[in-house]
Formats: C-alpha cells, structure tokens, sequence
C-alpha cells in the first residue's frame, strides 16, 4: 500500500485541488492493483486454443508455434466504449459536518476519482446534478480535456438547498445515448420512494446503476449529549431535541433506513456501497470497487469471439 | 492553625462567581445544524429543562479553584510542635503562679492553683527559657522575676497567672517592669460557689463568719466558739539571760495581737536574738528553705525592712525549726513586728479578704498588659521563616492541579463534534 493511500479523509479533503486529490486516491487504487471494474467495449487478448480447420490464419499464433511446434488461434474479447454519468447530491444536508471533512466534499473527492479512473481507462465519463435549483449536465465524453472541464465543474459545485434526486436520476438517464453507468453519491435523506422508483427504472432501461451513500459519522449515531435545538439543514425547521432520550430511538430509525437501501437496492439489482466520511477516500473507493468488480452480474458481458 | 492574612477569607465569596457563570448559563439550548429530522421521533422531543445547571463537575472544579485559591491567599500555617517551638523562641518567660488561699477555691474539680501551674507549665513550654514562681503574694515576687528576665539575652515577658483579687497585685506593681519585656496577665475564674468563710480571733474566741447568698441578698450567719490550746503560739524567743524581762514583755505584747486559725503545727519558728549564747552555731548551721510559707515570710520580713541577719532552717533544741536571727532588741517594735510576722505565718489559715475575693476587671486586667517587643526589623521574620513559609503553597499546588484538570474538561467539552460544529459555525 502507497503513502497515498493511506491519506487521511482529513488530509485528503484539505488538498483544494480536486484534480490533485483525484490522483491521488486513484494512485492509491493503482498501487493495491486492483483493475477497475468498469469494464468497456474495447478488444483485448483473451485466451488461446488449438487452431481448427477454418480460423483464420492471421490470428496464429507464430511465435508460439515456433517454440512448441504447435498451431494455436489466439482469442480477443470484443468490447466497446463505456459511458458512465456521475450524478453528485447538490443539498444542503451534505454540508456536514460544516468542520473537517464533509459529506459534499469527501463525495466531490469520490466522484472526481472515479471519474479520473474512467477517463484514464479510455471510457467516457459525464456529470449530472443540480445547480442553484436546476439540473446541470455535462455530456459523457472521453479524453484529458474534457476530464479537466469536467473536473472544474465538480469543484466549482457549492452545496444549497434541496436536490430534486428523482428528476436528477431520470434526466440523467435519459441523457445517456446508449447503454452505461449510473453512479449516484448521495445522502439519500430526499425523496426516498420516488428515488428508489427512478433508480429502478433506469436499471429496467438497461443501466448499470450504483449507488454510494455517504454519512459522516455523527449521522450515524447522535452525537449530542445535552439538550439541543436542531435545525433542518434543507427546511430550516427547528426541533428542541433532548438527545439522551432520543439517541436510541434515531440511532434504530438510522439503523433501519441504512437496512432498507441496501435491501431494496440488492432487491432491484443496484450496486450499493456505504462510504463514511471518516474513511480515506482512497480505501473507500478500494474496497468498494473490489466489491463492486466480484459481483459477475454487474460486469460488462464481454462476448468471447475468437476473430 | 493560624492564619498569616485572615482578610483573604473574604476572597471565598468569589466562588459566587462560576456559580453565576453557571447558573446564566443554563437552559439555552445550544442550536445545531443538522442533516435532516427525519429520525428524530416526535414523541421524544422533550422541551430543554432550564432547572439544571450546566457541567456540574466543571462547576464543582470551578468553585474549589476559587476557595482553595482564597484559603491559600490567607496563608494558613499549621502550628505542629515544631513550628510553635521555633515561633516562640528567643523568648524568656518568667511566670509568677498565685499560690494566695484564694488559688485554692475549687473551679469544677480542681482548685484553681493546679490550673494555674498546668498553664505555666504549658507557658514554661511554649519558651525558650522560663522560670516559674509560686508565690501567695505574687506582687513580691515580681521584682526577682524582673532581674531574671533582665539578665536573659532575649525578649522578656512577665507573666501572672492568678484570679487577681483586688489589693493583691496593683498596677503600681508592674510599673516597675521596664519597658523592654512584655506583661501578660492571665486570669483565672472560678465558678466556685461554696460559701465564703471568715474567721477571725479576738479576745480569746474564735468568731466565724458564714455568708450565703440567696436571691434577695446575701444573708451572713455568725458563728463564736472559745478559742483551745491549739492556739498555743509556737514561735520560740531565744535571748541572753540579761534579756529575760524585754522577752516577757514581748510575749505580753504579742499576745494581744490576733492569730488567724488553725494553727499549722508542723511549722515551727524560732527568733534568735543576738544575745543568746549558741547564736553563732545556730547561724553557721541553716540550711534555706524551699517551703513556700517559709519563703513568704522572708519576703514580708524585706518588704517590712525589718532587721533580720540570717534565716533558714536549722535543729534548735532537738526540733527542727525555721530560725530568724535579728539584732534588734528584744524589747524594740521592729522584735514585736518580727515576732507578730512569724505568728501569722505559722497559721495556714487565709487572710480574711481571702474568703470572699474581689478581683480586678478583665478590662483593667486588658489595660495592664503589654505584648512582648518585637524583634528587630532585621530578623523580624526568622520565626516565620525558620518555621517554614506558610502551608498556602500546597494549596496553590492543588490549584495549579485543578486548574489543569478544568482545562481538560473544557478541551473536552470543546471537542463534542456538536460543540465543534457550533464554532465552526460562528467561525
């Protein structure tokens, strides 16, 4: 494991550059030598076999008939370009905690990181999410300058306000000409049925869709003591909260929202990861896409051709 | 213990102050910004007490910073016996004990004059140097306990410990004490409420007075009885044969004197004149005496100025007595007044006035007194110092600790996430 990628989350999250950051949790994925698990179109070496009647002669293997006196035909895997659209939570309630590292910031990290890792795997990677109240989109495409513009505008993103994740979601979807990935970083606090109907739908449309809910820690569990007055981050709302009595009953309502996401996403064939914000984003990111690249059902399907 | 700065007690009603700071601190709820609400059951929601005080142990460290601080300010000095040795050295101390009949009146259970000497015994202790006087006319006794403290090379103080009955020891009589030593009375009280007694002896009776005290007054009961051979004056009159006449008309003379009773009979005096022809043997024979009735007589013989050549104890005629040898005639008054002082003394009986004593004032007492002097500007603090500073430092020690301890509370008030994410928020 490299220096990098046993960066702190708070270390990380003070680097302002995100192209920096970026790098350096993906080199931090590199060196543990994990592949990605975004699988695209492309055509690669997949096997040999014994040469049969009828293959075509270009594909012999000459070098390894010179060397054991056998014919062997050698087999690519055909693939073709991957299209993954990034869809980041813009609300209010991703600003905390508002000290260290927050929600929005540590998913900003995230999301640039996968895009980087996308985008250096020759995939085209695009952004959706919503600015000031209205959707924002950045078109799936590949190469450095289109990464760097796409970086800009993940780092100029400021969290406000509500997002309106279902329209978000469908839009998004939409958008996508063929076939990709949908990746949603989110809290998931808003609009939890209409959410999971739109997540549902673009799975049915042929999407590989993944979510990856970010909490900090405090969310988890009620971090307050004494008596405290809480306000809505999104409404504004005001709530006089003795937290020694209600700790137990939030930290079983939390306890049961984490539960069902992750249900209904394994139910509906959504990738779900679980990332705190006290966890490097490096070794999030990593035990998440080795988890992510053993599900067989999410994986590109690559058709064995032997051409 | 002692306090060096008493007025720092005052500083305790400083730890009104955290108390304040807590109490108006109190029951604002401190307002969080939070994701979402969403989990936060309804029915819990409970409204913020504003009864309680906030932090308790921060409270509790706050105040004892605040009262230990103020208890160090005030200098406290636990007075062990080495200190009080060490604050009371350099001090000579001459203790005059009345041992008059009156020491001798009962408070609770014991009589006066034991009190008296376990309190010049505790004086004697407390001093470098002392010496202790038993006198049952103290007034005498003061001026060979000015000599003393004058040939000590330290700071003096006279002191009297008696019930100063009024007439026994006068203000007159301290004036003689120099300035330089100091003057201590200490009065001693008694509860005693036997019946006061007088006797008196005139004409050959012995008339005894009794007074009770009731409500109205004082009733007094008088009481008369013939006087017995006890009453035989047990002084002997040792002179030449030519002085055989002036001894008759002393014995005459004397006798028409009162003698107080009872008689003690183990006290036996003999006065020996300058004719009587074994004189030089006696004299070159006595031994002095420690006897404290022996020792009052000679002060009363000095104080009189009477003629007396030689005194002290000595075997005259097979008994063992103790002698007066004078060179007045047999026949002049100061022989009378000799003879007179030597009856008086052989009776253990007290002075009338003994019996019912009026002492002086404590506030006159007060008025008599002075402290010993200080010492020189130089060394006025060696007592102090040799005994060590005060016991204040441990106490700013225990404060320096609980102020540490207070700082960690608050470092760890502060880092509660909430607490953090408040100031984040002010930031």
């Amino acid at each position: 494991m490299s220096a990098s990628s046993s960066l702190s989350a708070d270390v990380v999250a003070a680097i302002d550059d995100l192209e920096l950051a970026a790098r350096i949790v993906v080199e931090g994925l590199r060196t543990g030598g994990h592949r990605s698990p975004f699988h695209g179109y492309t055509t690669e070496f997949r096997q040999h076999r014994p040469y049969r009647a009828g293959d075509d002669l270009k594909y012999l293997d000459w070098k390894l008939f010179a060397r054991s006196d056998r014919l062997y035909t050698r087999q690519f895997r055909e693939t073709t370009n991957l299209s993954v659209l990034l869809a980041l939570d813009t609300s209010a309630s991703m600003d905390y905690p508002s000290a260290g590292m927050s929600k929005f910031r540590y998913g900003q990290i995230v999301v640039a990181a996968l895009a980087y890792l996308v985008a250096e795997q020759g995939h085209a990677v695009g952004l959706m999410t919503m600015e000031g109240g209205k959707l924002s989109y950045v078109a799936p495409r590949g190469g450095r300058v289109h990464l760097r513009s796409l970086l800009a505008r993940i780092d100029n993103l400021a969290p406000a306000g509500a997002w309106d994740a279902p329209h978000v979601i469908a839009r998004g979807a939409q958008l996508l000409q063929r076939r990709g990935v949908v990746l949603v970083a989110s809290d998931f606090y808003d609009d939890e049925e209409e959410t999971r109907r739109e997540l549902r739908h673009v799975v049915q449309r042929g999407h590989d869709v993944a979510m990856v809910h970010l909490l900090s820690p405090d969310e988890l569990t009620l971090p307050f003591t004494d008596h405290v007055e809480l306000e809505d981050a999104e409404s504004g709302t005001r709530r006089l909260v003795d937290a020694a009595v209600a700790r137990r009953a939030y930290d079983a309502a939390m306890h049961d929202f984490l539960e069902r996401c992750r249900t209904n996403a394994s139910r509906d064939g959504i990738d779900y990861a679980l990332l705190r914000t006290d966890t490097p984003p490096a070794t999030a990111l990593r035990e998440y896409l080795i988890k992510r690249a053993a599900r067989p059902s999410l994986r590109a399907a690559p058709r064995a051709v032997a051409k | 213990m002692i306090w060096l700065n008493p007025w720092a007690w005052l500083g305790i009603a400083g730890i009104a102050l955290p108390i304040l700071i807590h109490l108006l601190g109190r029951g604002h709820a401190q307002v969080h910004r939070f994701p979402t609400l969403r989990f936060l059951d309804a029915s819990r929601l409970l409204p913020t007490k504003r009864s309680r005080i906030q932090d308790p142990l921060l409270l509790a460290v706050r105040v004892a910073i605040v009262a230990l601080a103020a208890l160090a300010l005030a200098q406290p000095l636990l007075l062990t016996a080495g200190r009080k040795r060490t604050l009371d050295r350099g001090l000579a101390r001459a203790i005059i004990v009345d041992t008059s009949a009156s020491m001798y009146r009962r408070a609770t259970n014991r009589p006066l004059a034991d009190s008296a000497r376990a309190i010049a015994k505790q004086l004697a202790a407390e001093a470098q140097t002392s010496i202790v006087v038993e006198s049952n006319d103290p007034a005498t006794a003061i001026p060979g306990a000015i000599a003393w403290i004058a040939q000590q090379e330290r700071r003096g103080e006279l002191v009297v410990v008696s019930d100063f009955q009024r007439g026994q020891i006068e203000r007159t009589d301290l004036a003689s004490v120099p300035a330089s030593a100091g003057i201590s009375l200490r009065e001693l009280m008694t509860s005693d409420t036997a019946t006061p007694r007088l006797r008196l002896l005139a004409d050959g009776r012995v008339t005894e007075a009794r007074a009770n005290v009731v409500p109205t007054g004082t009733d007094v009961e008088w009481s008369a009885s013939t006087l017995g051979d006890s009453t035989r004056i047990p002084v002997d009159l040792l002179a030449g044969p030519t002085d055989a006449s002036a001894l008759a008309a002393l014995r005459a003379a004397v006798a028409t004197i009162a003698v107080p009773l009872p008689i003690d009979t183990t006290r036996s005096f003999a006065i020996v004149f300058a004719r009587y022809p074994s004189r030089d043997r006696i004299v070159a024979s006595l031994r002095p005496s420690r006897a404290a009735w022996a020792l009052d007589l000679l002060a009363k013989v000095r104080r009189t100025a009477l003629p007396l050549q030689a005194a002290g104890s000595a075997t005259v005629d097979g008994k063992r007595q103790f002698v007066l040898a004078t060179d007045a005639a047999p026949s002049s008054v100061e022989a009378a007044e000799l003879v007179n002082l030597a009856r008086q003394a052989t009776s253990s009986a007290p002075p009338g006035s003994e019996g019912e004593p009026i002492s002086v004032s404590a506030a006159e007492l007060r008025t008599w007194e002075r402290s010993p002097p200080q010492e020189s500007s130089a060394s006025q603090h060696r007592p102090l110092g040799d005994a060590g500073p005060s016991d204040g430092r441990w106490l700013w020690a225990i404060v320096l600790m609980l102020v540490v301890i207070e700082w960690r509370l608050r470092r760890l008030k502060s880092a509660d996430p909430a607490i953090r994410e408040e100031q984040a928020r002010a930031a």
